[in-house]
């Protein structure tokens, strides 16, 4: 009897096949968003199946104790279990969420009670119907479940794949590399073959790994859940980096250790940076620090200039008063002596303008000049006539014409003063040094030359520099110095917006030129001027 | 009358050579190591032709010193010389500038300008 009824359920379910179906599309379009804009068909999706294995498994005698089995979930999968496995995943991957898809289940349920109430039957019948349901139902969260589970994983592991900048891997519980990636790959040099089950004492360098570091740090992370440390590592070719490191032990909801997760950064690059930066701070700091003292050199010299002038001026009018008196004036040994002495006088005075020029250009930006008409040939005429009488055995040939123009007097005369006496100092003492003075243009040009050694290349390189002459040439009485002469005399005619050249070679000598624009263009100085 | 020179200097040994060189020449010299104490003689002075005055000084410097000298009308004509190590930042209105180290015969020309014996 019992069967004949259970048929009838079933057979009822078959003659309202499409009615029911009809129901679980509408129920199903109400799921939203996933439902939103699906298909018939899609809606429909393993319904139809589904339906006739519930039938089918509505006819399938069963026993009261595999009644038992299949309400605890321990019988086999049947038609219906894979239907509503497959049902679950495809829903679950068009984004229905699990508790959408037992919704379905549950609203198929009413839709045939429903209907076979109004028949007026009795709904104790539809038990049988239920369990079903229920299996469909188990079946839906099962595999709505492992969807998402796989789903994540999947996400998950092409996270992974796709970080190159990280080494992340997985060791098994005694450190063996259980996975690798393509970070870890670019970063360690290994490809998953060759590395997988290794130890990863390998990435540590040997007497690291010799003094029980790895074993350490595994023992760290498993019983604090995390290490985190930098430390230099080992690449396939042997090569070491500088790595940042992560280890954290991975534990079995229950606890058991199953392994670690290992990430590995390269921080070579930011350590090189590191360490270039700080090279370049260091630089900065000692180049700040030389500015520094140069700056306090310089300053020093300033005022060691302005004050040494003050006793040389006091002691060269006391030479003067003395060789006022006729006593002393008429005496040729205190005439010599104070002779020595005015030229000592003049040769300080000169070192002490040199070292008031240096500062001035070094700290107060260049040098300042004066300019008004003047007549260069003059200039020239006036030196030349000085050195002749300071140096009565030499031969010094002028040829200039009258060359007017707008320039600083008494700075010019202080680096033709300068040139020509070095051409005297330095040139061979039976050839005649020569001073050409000519116009080009609006340019004048004034060629001093003599017949001496060549000047070696690197002496001709740092020629205009201050204090040149240092260690590297010998001193004499006519050329010692401070060697700041060239120094302050290429500063005198950049000022004025000229150039000195130097060519010298054994076949031609030696020839410095001067050029200077006519007129500079610099205003005259409106200030009071010093005698 | 003899004209009478005022010597402005700090440093002990310029001032006083610079007033043997000028007393030894013939001339009268009143000598003040700063400002003030120049300004506390020059009430005193009959014949003021020059004042040789230096700049940098401790006290009162030859800036101030010179300003307040030519506020004063009686002795906003008297010409100054400034000699000092600095050529810059002379005040406005200076006669002239003599830089230090000056020659003898240099010092001379210019006060035997204003002053006579």
């Amino acid at each position: 009897v019992e069967e004949v009824v259970l048929l009838n359920l079933a057979d009822f379910i078959r003659n309202h096949h499409e009615a029911i179906l009809r129901e679980w599309e509408s129920f199903a379009r109400t799921l939203l968003p996933a439902a939103e804009g699906m298909s018939q068909v899609r809606l429909r999706h393993h319904a139809d199946e589904i339906l006739t294995a519930i039938v089918g498994d509505m006819e399938t005698p069963q026993t009261e104790a595999e009644r038992a089995e299949k309400s605890k979930g321990l019988r086999e999968r049947g038609p219906l279990g894979v239907l509503g496995g497959i049902h679950a995943t495809l829903r679950t991957e068009s984004g229905f969420e699990v508790s959408q898809l037992v919704a379905e289940y549950r609203a198929l349920r009413a839709s045939v009670f429903r209907l076979w109430g109004n028949e007026g039957h009795d709904l104790a019948e539809a038990i049988r119907f239920n369990e079903a349901i229920v299996e469909a139902v188990a079946e839906a969260v099962a595999g709505g479940m492992e969807t998402r589970l796989g789903e994540s994983e999947a996400h998950f592991r092409l996270l992974v794949e796709s970080v190159k900048d990280y080494a992340i891997f997985i060791l098994d519980e005694r450190g063996r590399v259980r996975t690798w990636n393509p970070g870890a790959a670019r970063i360690k040099g290994y490809t998953a073959p060759e590395i997988i089950g290794k130890h990863f004492s390998v990435f540590y360098p040997p007497d690291e790994v010799a003094s029980g570091k790895c074993d350490r740090e595994l023992e760290t992370a498993s019983r604090e859940g995390r290490l985190e440390e930098e430390g230099w590592r080992v690449r396939k070719d042997g090569s070491c980096f500088w790595a940042n490191v992560t280890i954290t032990a991975l534990r079995k909801p229950g606890g058991t250790l199953i392994g670690f997760a290992k990430v590995t950064q390269d921080l070579t690059a930011r350590r090189e940076t590191e360490a270039k930066l700080r090279i370049v701070a260091a630089e900065k700091a000692a180049l700040a620090e030389r500015a520094a003292i140069q700056e306090f050199q310089e300053r020093f010299l300033a005022v060691l200039g302005h004050d040494l002038r003050n006793p040389l001026a006091s002691m060269e009018m006391g030479r003067a008063l003395l060789l006022q008196r006729p006593t002393i004036a008429g005496d040729p040994a205190s005439a010599r002596v104070l002779g020595r002495m005015e030229t000592s006088s003049r040769r300080m005075a000169l070192m002490i303008e040199q070292i008031l020029d240096l500062t001035r250009s070094r700290l107060g930006g260049g040098l300042e000049i004066r300019p008004a008409p003047t007549n260069l040939c003059t200039i020239l005429n006036g030196i030349v006539d000085e050195l002749r009488i300071a140096h009565p055995t030499r031969a010094i040939e002028l040829r200039c014409a009258s060359l007017p123009g707008t320039w600083d007097k008494d700075r010019l005369e202080q680096v033709f003063s300068n040139i020509v006496g070095n051409a005297i100092d330095h040139g061979v003492a039976d050839k005649p040094v020569t001073v050409e003075a000519s116009l080009e243009g609006t340019t004048v040009r004034v060629d001093v030359h003599n017949e001496a050694p060549p000047i070696p290349e690197d002496l001709r390189a740092k020629l205009f520099s201050p204090f040149r002459r240092g260690n590297q040439e010998s001193r004499t009485s006519h050329t010692a110095g401070l060697g700041l002469g060239l120094y302050i005399s290429n500063e005198i005619v950049a000022a004025h917006g000229g150039a000195i050249d130097v060519h010298s070679s054994s076949v031609e000598g030696t020839t410095f030129r001067v050029t200077l624009p006519r007129s500079t263009g610099t205003p005259p100085y409106s200030k009071a001027r010093g005698e | 009358m003899t004209h009478t020179v005022l010597v402005v200097e700090d440093e002990e040994e310029l001032r006083e050579m610079m007033r043997d060189a000028l007393e030894l020449n013939g001339y009268a010299v009143v000598a003040a190591r700063e400002g003030q104490e120049a300004l506390d003689a020059i009430g005193r002075i009959e014949q003021l032709c020059l004042v040789l005055l230096d700049l940098l000084m401790p006290g009162m410097n030859g800036w101030e010193f010179f300003a307040k000298m030519r506020a004063l009308p009686a002795l906003a004509g008297v010409p100054v010389v400034v000699h000092s190590s600095v050529t810059d930042g002379v005040p406005e209105g200076v006669t002239r500038v003599l830089q230090k180290p000056f020659a003898l015969d240099r010092l001379l020309s210019i006060v035997g300008e204003y002053c006579e014996k």
